[in-house]
């Protein structure tokens, strides 16, 4: 359906006509001129029509923004190393890891304790949260060539995939793009599994395997799991000799387009020169900073991501539609308090699909909310002071799921960013 | 009714189709006139062929085939062809006519009431407008492009509140100003409730908390007129 409602259908028209007219000849005559001639003149005009309407809606144009990032995740036995689509956050995670034993050791002899691996926790963010908190011990075995240690572990943060995206943050200021928050459900659900007592255990022999006993969580946590997403480290090289600027002080550097293989979007990722703008040119990448010398460029490259699921989980992504009222919003610039355009922005993301909103009111009194910020490491830039004002918002999800609170926090969390003055809380009901 | 437009709108409004109504040369037409009816005034369309004097805006294009000489000597036995051309070309020039008014409000206004319509403001809200007829629809989307432009407010809100419920007051709370109340005049019924909650849902900003009372005023004290008969106490 464009936007031409009640067009004629002139050639069904002639056909009913033509019937009506008794002299054959003149009916022929009726058919070819009218019937061809004119129905094609008529098609044009609508085709024209049809394309002054794309040519109007094409004015309000898409903004620019950061690629989409999806992220995933497997068992590292799982993961094929020719996937185009997710590559490991950290390459080092598909290797066994290695655990220095005399290391260990020295840390538990002097009362402290010592990180192992990371573990991942197939349930509610909030109840491993609960197990953080409350530093639940779990026991387990250190296993070394001649005998078994008993020892006993907890579960802390694991802040290091997190500080990869938090690293986005900067890398879409570095090329002039507005942040878009990333849905990674499966990150705030990683923790770090820390030794904190051995008995028996000289720390002479090397340690062969630590086993532990999760108890009741022995089917939720799960160990050598590899978080994955589409993001790819890649160089390229200065095309040509830099060029002087007007400015006398900076220098362009253009990278030439069959450097960047289709399929994919690039950013820049760091530079040690003071990068002016980033810019693309007819596929060429131009880069205007202080630096004369040509050289190479850290960049990342985002692998468009088609899978809805790999290696046995969901992929999830920050996708949202690609509609013309998204884009009108933008354009227009204003904000919409009316609840049509809450539940308009909210389904404009694509993870919106497994919810649907059932209600929402302000309240004065907030209770303590569900979800959690997934923007918490720029929380300053947008919940400033105390708001008088909570947004509660209910969901009701359309199948049960252990990532259903994240999802819904990080579709929280870009409401925040629209609505500043009110606290957004979201629940599941 | 005096353009051949006219009497597509008319026919439209009667309840028939572009395809329902004839256009034929006017034998007598009036140089004033560009629909040639026996009387003046004719308000309907149809059945019978509408008379038109096609060289009322359309001369360059009809005068060789509307010429007496072609078409009562020179194709006297194309008599049955030239009525149908002429009809199919009036048809044609009928619908450039009622593209007269393509601007970027009008195609925005539309494509918005087409994505209200695939459910980007919701499934249900989609139901809801879905029922409605198209020129409602269509004030839908040109109030919901209002809101897009200027931002929500109790002004839009009102602005669409006449639009859609033009019996209806709206008051606003002198005390606290983020209350509203509404007297909508009408009888409570099923849909027209579903069609008032559509119409909160999209221009009613959060801030404010309205009350709605559908048939039956409420008093206002010093205010007679709202004193009388059945008044709703809150």
């Amino acid at each position: 359906m464009g936007i031409f409602t009640d067009e004629f259908d002139l050639a069904g028209y002639v056909k009913q006509q033509a019937m009506k007219i008794d002299d054959l000849q003149n009916r022929e005559l009726f058919r070819d001129i009218i019937g061809d001639m004119f129905s094609e003149l008529y098609r044009h005009m609508y085709a024209e029509y049809h394309g002054l309407e794309q040519r109007m809606l094409a004015e309000v144009s898409r903004p620019a923004e950061v690629p989409d990032v999806m992220t995933g995740l497997c068992r590292r036995e799982d993961y094929d190393p020719t996937d185009k689509e997710l590559y490991p956050m950290d390459a080092a995670d598909l290797l066994e890891p290695e655990i220095p034993a005399a290391d260990v050791l020295d840390h538990l002899q002097q009362g402290e304790s010592y990180a192992l691996f990371p573990v991942f926790f197939a349930g509610e963010t909030a109840t491993l949260q609960k197990l953080i908190r409350e530093r639940h011990k779990f026991s387990g075995i250190v296993k070394s060539g001649f005998n078994d240690a008993a020892a006993t572990f907890e579960l802390r943060p694991c802040r290091r995939y997190l500080q990869q995206i938090e690293a986005l943050y900067g890398v879409t200021n570095l090329n002039e793009l507005p942040w878009r928050s990333i849905l990674a459900p499966y990150l705030y659900k990683f923790a770090e599994v820390w030794i904190t007592s051995v008995e028996g255990w000289t720390g002479e022999q090397n340690i062969e395997r630590i086993t532990l006993d999760y108890v009741e969580f022995r089917d939720i946590i799960q160990e050598e799991m590899v978080p994955l997403w589409n993001i790819q480290p890649y160089q390229a090289l200065t095309s040509s000799y830099p060029e002087a600027c007007m400015d006398r002080i900076a220098y362009e550097h253009r990278l030439y387009a069959h450097q960047f293989p289709a399929g994919g979007q690039y950013l820049l990722d760091q530079s040690d020169a003071a990068v002016r703008s980033v810019r693309w040119q007819g596929g060429d990448l131009i880069i205007t900073c202080d630096q004369r010398e040509r050289e190479s460029w850290p960049l990342l490259r985002f692998y468009p991501v088609r899978s809805e699921e790999k290696y046995g989980y969901r992929v999830y992504g920050n996708q949202h539609d690609q509609s013309f009222v998204r884009n009108l919003m933008a354009a227009y610039g204003q904000r919409v308090k009316t609840r049509a355009e809450i539940e308009r922005f909210l389904r404009s993301f694509v993870c919106m699909r497994d919810f649907s909103l059932q209600d929402l009111r302000l309240r004065q009194a907030a209770g303590q909310a569900a979800t959690y910020c997934t923007d918490a490491f720029i929380d300053y830039e947008f919940r400033t002071g105390s708001r008088e004002y909570t947004l509660e918002l209910d969901f009701q999800a359309k199948h049960e799921d252990y990532r259903n609170l994240d999802v819904l926090s990080f579709l929280v969390t870009n409401l925040q960013h629209y609505f500043p003055e009110y606290n957004c809380a979201g629940r599941l009901v | 009714m005096n353009f051949i437009w006219d009497a597509a709108i008319r026919a439209k409004e009667q309840g028939m189709s572009k395809a329902d109504i004839t256009y034929t040369p006017a034998k007598d037409g009036s140089p004033y006139y560009e629909l040639a009816f026996d009387y003046l005034n004719r308000k309907e369309a149809g059945p019978e062929p509408i008379p038109v004097n096609a060289l009322y805006r359309f001369s360059a294009i009809f005068q060789y085939l509307l010429h007496p000489d072609v078409r009562y000597m020179l194709e006297k036995d194309k008599e049955e062809f030239i009525q149908k051309a002429f009809d199919c070309l009036l048809h044609i020039l009928c619908e450039v006519d009622l593209h007269h008014g393509i601007t970027r409000q009008e195609c925005y206004v539309r494509k918005l009431r087409q994505e209200l319509l695939a459910g980007l403001f919701g499934e249900d809200a989609a139901a809801l407008v879905q029922k409605l007829p198209q020129e409602k629809q269509l004030a839908v989307a040109e109030e919901l492009l209002h809101t897009m432009k200027c931002g929500s407010s109790l002004q839009g809100f009102s602005h669409a509140f006449q639009r859609f419920f033009p019996k209806g007051i709206l008051y606003q709370s002198r005390f606290s100003p983020q209350e509203l109340y509404v007297y909508l005049d009408e009888p409570h019924e099923q849909d027209r409730e579903k069609e008032w909650q559509l119409f909160c849902r999209l221009f009613l900003p959060l801030d404010f908390s309205l009350r709605v009372f559908w048939d039956v005023h409420f008093g206002i004290l010093g205010l007679d007129g709202t004193m009388k008969d059945d008044i709703a106490l809150f």
